[in-house]
């Protein structure tokens, strides 16, 4: 299990997939946050054999991110309140890019703003960057005064948000929706009409935990986001609801763990899956999902992924 | 050599945050070769791994994974007690000393010789030895213990004289008393209710001591955050180096989920008229990549 250098990974081409543009090696990605800026695994896992890796996420100017303690472990889960510290967008251009670009494996740049004119400024300046792929617009993290799910919560604001960038950005746009909201097809029409190319969902679901004998919050931000095995269910019922609500291809996140979870998802409807806290459980984990993938279609008989994409048996 | 080489090199300069010391850290699977009971509630697990034996420094981690099942989802971090057994280049016998606090660490109490186990490590900054001669003051507060001891083997292998002192609640959370000594250290004990050697807190009994040391040339903490913090109003009021190991709640271990930060005092970008300064203040570091030893400086201690 120890890491050797770069093997020469066979890429099956009944793996290889296509989301707006983006021409993907297989359809596993990171999740943004969970796999840094890639060179934090890059001892342990070989990242040419990744689908895709979406970068922790990025503002225009630094940010410090919230007070610790930041996550706490629950039933299955883990709740994060981040407050999406990063390095801010020039630091990311000159010293976590030219890293990321030496793999053969498409970078997407997730991407936060607090108002729809920096979203569209990070659009601009990240659009001619060599190596990054495309954007993936992430308007809804729950830890965050601003932006967030101010924008992701309604889908006017989801509207001017994805046009705005999608008049700054010839890249392909990837909008990655919360859960946090009452019906998710209204978002994801919304977004589907703004000009979005693609969708990911779930972010996390706002959560909470307390310590009964000190009577505080495990968070210092009180409340935070769940991700994990815990949330999956629930994922994928948001999933095969946006799945039957837009004509654009549909990424599923949330607690996939192992093979069998990433294809549930491929099952219900999505073309692509990102996997995020298995990642911090495991971290060879997007690498044997990609196994265990290939291994179902090829004992299954499916010549290509697509086949199986939506292919869910309704009674 | 290869490609991994540039891509390692990069990686190094494109951020000064990748471990500098040794190598790894490596995702390995190791066997369990024995978890005795040494005091109630406290475990002492020994493992063999393939990991190099020289890519290990006192202080670093390694973290356990728990189950493959869903629950408890994390790894454990557990800081090296001592390596004991296969020292090689092909690998190395670890040893955790662990106390039962949670479902984890309940589980990891009934684990068996001959259990295959799922590690990651090693993890993080441990502590730099002294550059300086002269009597080197190790401090633990109760489980702290166990991350000491590795750092005591190594200061014994380079000559350095050490003073132990051992502090917890009553006798029963004193740890490693017969290790150290083994080791040529003299050991102090303090017990908050008296029961073993001195009554009161540990750091009470480092700042006599300290009244009546010549030349001390550093203080290395590990304990609860308490301690630690009293140690480092010592080191400062005394103007002695001191360095801190602490502990956080941790998800990755590798630098990437930033769930473990604390604060220290660094500098903060600020924006004022669109333009970015890099201003004294606060910033979260990594306790498990910047960390877990930390010179006690540079932690802000108001807020910890």
């Amino acid at each position: 299990m120890t890491y050797e250098g770069p093997k020469s990974p066979s890429h099956s081409p009944r793996m290889s997939i296509d989301i707006a543009g983006i021409k993907l090696k297989n359809p596993v990605m990171t999740a943004s946050g969970t796999f840094g800026y890639g060179e934090e695994f890059v001892r342990i896992v070989d990242l040419n054999r990744l689908g895709g890796i979406i970068t922790k996420g990025i503002s225009i100017e630094p940010m410090e991110g919230n007070s610790p303690p930041r996550i706490v472990e629950t039933a299955s889960g883990m709740i994060n309140s981040i407050g999406l510290q990063n390095v801010g967008l020039q630091a990311f251009i000159r010293d976590k890019v030219p890293f990321l670009r030496q793999f053969k494996t498409p970078v997407i740049a997730s991407i936060f703003g607090a108002t729809a004119g920096e979203f569209r400024e990070l659009a601009k300046r990240l659009d001619d960057v060599p190596g990054i792929a495309g954007l993936e617009v992430n308007i809804s993290c729950p830890n965050v005064a601003k932006g967030g799910l101010l924008f992701g919560a309604d889908p006017k604001m989801a509207h001017l948000v994805v046009r705005t960038v999608k008049r700054s950005a010839y890249r392909p746009i990837i909008v990655k929706l919360s859960p946090n909201v009452t019906d998710i097809t209204l978002i994801a029409k919304a977004v589907e009409e703004a000009g979005a190319d693609a969708i990911s969902l779930i972010n996390t679901l706002m959560a909470m935990a307390v310590d009964p004998q000190s009577r505080r919050p495990l968070l210092d931000n009180i409340i935070g986001g769940l991700s994990g095995p815990a949330i999956k269910p629930v994922a994928l019922r948001l999933v095969w609801e946006a799945v039957n609500a837009v004509q654009i291809p549909v990424i599923g996140i949330g607690g996939i763990m192992t093979p069998e979870d990433a294809l549930e998802f491929i099952i219900a409807g999505a073309c692509a899956v990102q996997v995020g806290t298995a990642n911090f459980v495991n971290p060879n984990a997007c690498v044997e999902i990609i196994d265990g993938i290939e291994a179902y279609l090829v004992k299954n008989g499916f010549q290509h992924i697509n086949e199986l994409v939506g292919s869910l048996k309704i009674p | 050599m290869n490609s991994y080489e540039t891509i390692k090199d990069r990686s190094m300069n494109s951020s000064p945050s990748v471990a500098k010391e040794g190598g790894g850290p490596y995702l390995v699977c190791g066997t369990l070769l024995e978890n005795p009971m040494v005091v109630p509630s406290y475990y002492k697990m020994r493992m063999r791994t393939p990991i190099p034996y020289g890519d290990f420094h006192p202080g670093q981690f390694v973290m356990v994974r728990i189950s493959e099942e869903p629950f408890p989802l994390l790894r454990r971090p557990f800081s090296i007690h001592s390596l004991r057994g296969l020292r090689t280049k092909e690998g190395s016998d670890i040893e955790i000393l662990y106390k039962i606090v949670g479902k984890g660490t309940n589980l990891m109490a009934n684990w068996k010789r001959g259990k295959r186990l799922d590690i990651l490590g090693p993890l993080g900054k441990g502590f730099s030895l002294p550059t300086k001669k002269g009597v080197q003051v190790l401090i633990a507060g109760g489980i702290g213990a166990a991350g000491l001891f590795a750092l005591g083997q190594k200061m014994k292998a380079f000559g350095l004289q050490c003073s132990v002192f051992i502090g917890g609640k009553t006798k029963e959370h004193i740890l490693c008393v017969d290790e150290f000594r083994a080791l040529g250290a003299d050991v102090h004990m303090a017990t908050e209710d008296g029961s073993l050697g001195f009554r009161g807190m540990v750091s009470d009994m480092v700042r006599s001591f300290l009244h009546n040391l010549p030349d001390p040339s550093g203080l290395f903490a590990c304990g609860p955050v308490g301690m630690l913090k009293s140690i480092a109003e010592i080191a400062k009021s005394q103007s002695i180096p001191c360095q801190v190991s602490l502990e956080s709640r941790m998800a990755c271990g590798l630098g990437a989920c930033l769930g473990c930060v604390i604060r220290t005092k660094g500098e903060r970008p600020t924006k004022s008229q669109g333009e970015t300064r890099h201003e004294k203040g606060v910033s979260y570091k990594r306790v498990c990549k910047e960390g877990p030893v930390f010179d006690s400086e540079e932690i802000d201690w108001r807020k910890i």
